[in-house]
């Protein structure tokens, strides 16, 4: 099949009628992406860059609604628990990441994928492996005897192949956004078999990534799709365990287009800078992923207030030392205010290395929340 | 779910493979033909010439036939020590267990007809009725157990004799007439089954190793520093990997181990893939010894050899508490059949056996002993030492000083005792079969 033969996408500018709810285009003009949103949403921040608003534009999309939607296993209301796990033994943390403001700005995201349907019709070739069992043997030798113990290992055997192959495949998945391996890194797999036909109520209250891949662009990974799921089969067929160097020399007919959604809450914070820390949430996994920064502004506010409080400790030492003079215990008791002052002044320097330490060390970490 | 679409229709599976069952609808397989080698008909050598019976020429290198001069070169297909080997895996130990599954087989002879009952482990036999050579590998319960490599004979059989003779004329201990021809029946070259095992050993050892160091003392009843050596015991570890190659076991139970273990090496660089047309003429023995139990032997051999690297890992000769363990892997077998001529001698009413090494052409069997000698060169030895104590004796109760011959004839005595067991050993272990 060629790119002229794909389905191609038109401008659309009222959805309403083809996806049965409510839905307008909208994008950012900071990050360029393209959604659809309802009504109420439209001026609101973009949730995939947490910088930019959602203005009204229309938007190029495939005309026919998603064919499969994976539903949301969270909550809104579960959604507090798991950013409180997730922002939990960050000390010093920006004003606004707590879950409260994270809740806040938590918003449903569905992200698309494409789904392919077709017949592939071709000569394929491989080598397949069969798994065999082998004995072997460890020898010991002690007090002056062998002992002899049987290990049963398991090893593949690898055979050439061919053959034909005419078969029909379903819902073979292929990314629509050119941002999906990075937000799959983030949020973590999807279960894809798990997916529920689409109807409008599905989506309510979400907003809809707009494929920005059209099926032009992803024919290669889709037919790289197909195959690998064909060599699975051919492995199946061969009564093989194993496959490997699987090529196919076919033909791919009867090709449709269809969406499935993906679900994603994703929320924000910002950081010292003002620049959005993005946080994601798998809706059917539950993995959560994010930066977990310190503020690094309240580190240094923190270490000012403590090193005052030792300055002030210390001079108030001195000035007991010196009425020593005329009482001498006084002495004493000055000596313990200026050792006390000097803990205080040590101790400043923690809140002023932790931020910068934590920071260095933060990954995007993936937390799992159940 | 499978579509009725056509399948592209100039496609051809590749030259020699056919389709084999698919487990699903709408793909079809095909797979290499697997070699098939007609494994169960015996093959019948004759003459195209002549018609008379044709054999293995040593001296030809190939096929021939004694009447008129005929012989057809064997393009052999030489495969040394890479000739491929086989696993352990279970399948097979399973199927060699159960040995060949047969007691007696019938080979029918396909030139007059006769139907000939020979023992499971023969591989070959002549027709008692029409004199004409078959071949035959027994049909093995599983693929892999049938010969597929052998040593062809290097060794003409009119030279065997010569050489037995040669090596039966060795040594001052025997008989004078052992080398007269007359008493050397005729050499028989017979293919021996042997299996060879290669494996890759790793070894880790933990052993108390004593190390010696020298100590200075004051001996209180000499009042004097002496030097003395002692030894301090540490725990110690190490791990040995060690590779073995073609260790050969053989197959056949009623050869005598002895002389067969003295006809080594056998060289396996000279390895040819298995032809019928090279046991043409000769005999050849099928195994007896099944996989299992070769290979138990043969890795009570390999562990002892592993052993022994432990042992030389260790830094001191000082070793207690010694333990070890050897972790086998890349383990594989060959089942191969090597050349060896046998003969039988009688000498003085009992009979000795003889085997030369088909393709080096070592000699090793039995060889009587003139005990005769043996025991005049026992006495020749001892009797300088006891004599010189003897005389030393009456010196030493005398004057006191007999004690350097008594010392000199205990020497000569111990000496010639060493000597006079390995002499004996010798005689033992010449007849020894």
């Amino acid at each position: 099949m060629t790119s002229a033969e794909l389905p191609r996408a038109k401008v659309v500018e009222e959805v309403e009628s083809i996806w049965g709810t409510p839905l307008h285009p909208a994008g950012c003009e900071v990050c360029g992406q393209a959604h659809l949103v309802e009504e109420m949403r439209v001026g609101s921040m973009c949730p995939n860059c947490g910088k930019g608003i959602l203005n009204p534009q229309p938007a190029v999309l495939r005309p026919e609604p998603p064919e499969m939607v994976i539903l949301f296993k969270i909550e809104r209301d579960d959604l507090p628990s798991v950013f409180l796990g997730f922002v939990k033994g960050v000390w010093l943390r920006p004003d606004e990441f707590n879950p409260a403001t994270l809740f806040k700005r938590a918003v449903p995201v569905l992200i698309p994928m494409w789904l392919v349907d077709g017949d592939v019709v071709g000569a394929w070739q491989a080598e397949v492996g069969f798994d065999y069992q082998v004995k072997s043997s460890q020898e010991s030798y002690v007090n002056g005897s062998w002992q002899t113990h049987e290990v049963i290992e398991t090893r593949a055997r690898w055979e050439p192949r061919t053959g034909l192959l005419t078969r029909h495949y379903d819902n073979v998945a292929v990314p629509a956004l050119s941002d999906h391996n990075e937000l799959i890194e983030r949020v973590g797999d999807f279960q894809l078999e798990a997916s529920t036909a689409y109807s409008p109520t599905l989506i309510v209250g979400a907003d809809l990534r707009v494929p920005d891949l059209q099926p032009g662009d992803m024919w290669l990974a889709a037919k790289d799709n197909l195959n690998r799921v064909a060599a699975g089969e051919c492995q199946q067929a061969a009564s093989a365990q194993h496959i490997r160097n699987f090529s196919i020399d076919a033909e791919y007919r009867s090709l449709n287009w269809t969406q499935l959604m993906l679900p994603v809450f994703l929320s924000y914070y910002k950081d010292d800078d003002g620049n959005p820390q993005l946080i994601f949430i798998n809706g059917q996994s539950r993995w959560i992923s994010g930066a977990r920064l310190a503020s690094q502004r309240k580190g240094w506010k923190w270490a000012g207030i403590m090193s005052a409080v030792g300055i002030a400790v210390f001079l108030f030492g001195v000035l007991v030392t010196l009425l020593g003079a005329m009482l001498t215990p006084l002495v004493v008791v000055g000596l313990i205010f200026i050792a006390l002052s000097f803990i205080f002044g040590l101790s400043a320097i923690i809140p002023a290395v932790y931020p910068w330490q934590h920071n260095r060390k933060q990954q995007v970490k993936k937390v799992y929340q159940k | 779910m499978a579509v009725k679409i056509p399948y592209p229709p100039d496609w051809q599976p590749p030259q020699g493979y056919h389709q084999v069952d698919s487990d699903l609808e709408g793909i079809k397989v095909f797979a290499p033909i697997p070699e098939k080698e007609d494994t169960a008909a015996p093959k019948t050598f004759n003459c195209p010439q002549c018609g008379a019976t044709t054999r293995f020429d040593v001296s030809a290198g190939g096929v021939s036939c004694e009447h008129c001069e005929y012989t057809r070169h064997l393009q052999s297909e030489r495969a040394g020590e890479s000739a491929a080997e086989f696993e352990f895996t279970l399948d097979t130990l399973k199927k060699a267990e159960r040995g060949w599954g047969m007691d007696r087989r019938v080979l029918h002879c396909d030139n007059c007809g006769a139907d000939l009952i020979v023992s499971k482990v023969a591989l070959t036999s002549t027709c008692l009725f029409c004199a004409s050579n078959k071949v035959n590998v027994c049909v093995a319960p599983s693929e892999h157990l049938r010969p597929r490599f052998l040593v062809p004979f290097k060794i003409k059989s009119d030279t065997t004799r010569e050489r037995a003779k040669e090596w039966l004329g060795k040594g001052w201990f025997h008989p004078g007439e052992l080398s007269a021809s007359s008493i050397l029946e005729s050499f028989s070259g017979i293919y021996l089954s042997f299996w060879t095992f290669d494996a890759r050993i790793s070894s880790v050892w933990k052993a108390e190793v004593g190390h010696e160091h020298q100590e200075r003392y004051y001996d209180h009843n000499d009042g004097e520093w002496k030097t003395r050596t002692k030894i301090e015991w540490r725990w110690e570890s190490g791990s040995v990997t060690i590779s073995i190659s073609d260790l050969i076991v053989p197959g056949n139970s009623h050869i005598s181990r002895l002389i067969l273990e003295r006809l080594y090496p056998f060289h396996m660089s000279e390895l040819v893939v298995y032809a019928p047309d090279y046991l043409a003429g000769w005999q050849a023995q099928g195994y007896d010894i099944i996989l299992p139990d070769a290979w138990d032997e043969g890795k009570a051999i390999m562990r002892d050899n592993a052993k022994s690297a432990c042992h030389d890992d260790i830094s001191s000769s000082h070793v207690r508490n010694f333990s070890m363990t050897a972790n086998f892997g890349d383990e594989s077998w060959r089942y191969v059949l090597l050349p060896v001529y046998l003969a039988a001698y009688k000498f003085e009413n009992k009979v000795y056996q003889l085997m030369v090494n088909g393709q080096t052409g070592t000699v090793a069997g039995q060889k009587p002993v003139a005990w005769w000698k043996i025991w005049l060169a026992i006495t020749a030895l001892l009797l300088p030492g006891t004599c010189i104590g003897l005389a030393g004796l009456p010196l030493l109760l005398a004057s006191g000083i007999g004690i350097l011959p008594l010392v000199i004839g205990f020497i000569l005595f111990v000496v010639g005792i060493i000597i006079s067991a390995n002499l004996y050993r010798q005689g033992v272990s010449s007849e020894a079969a």
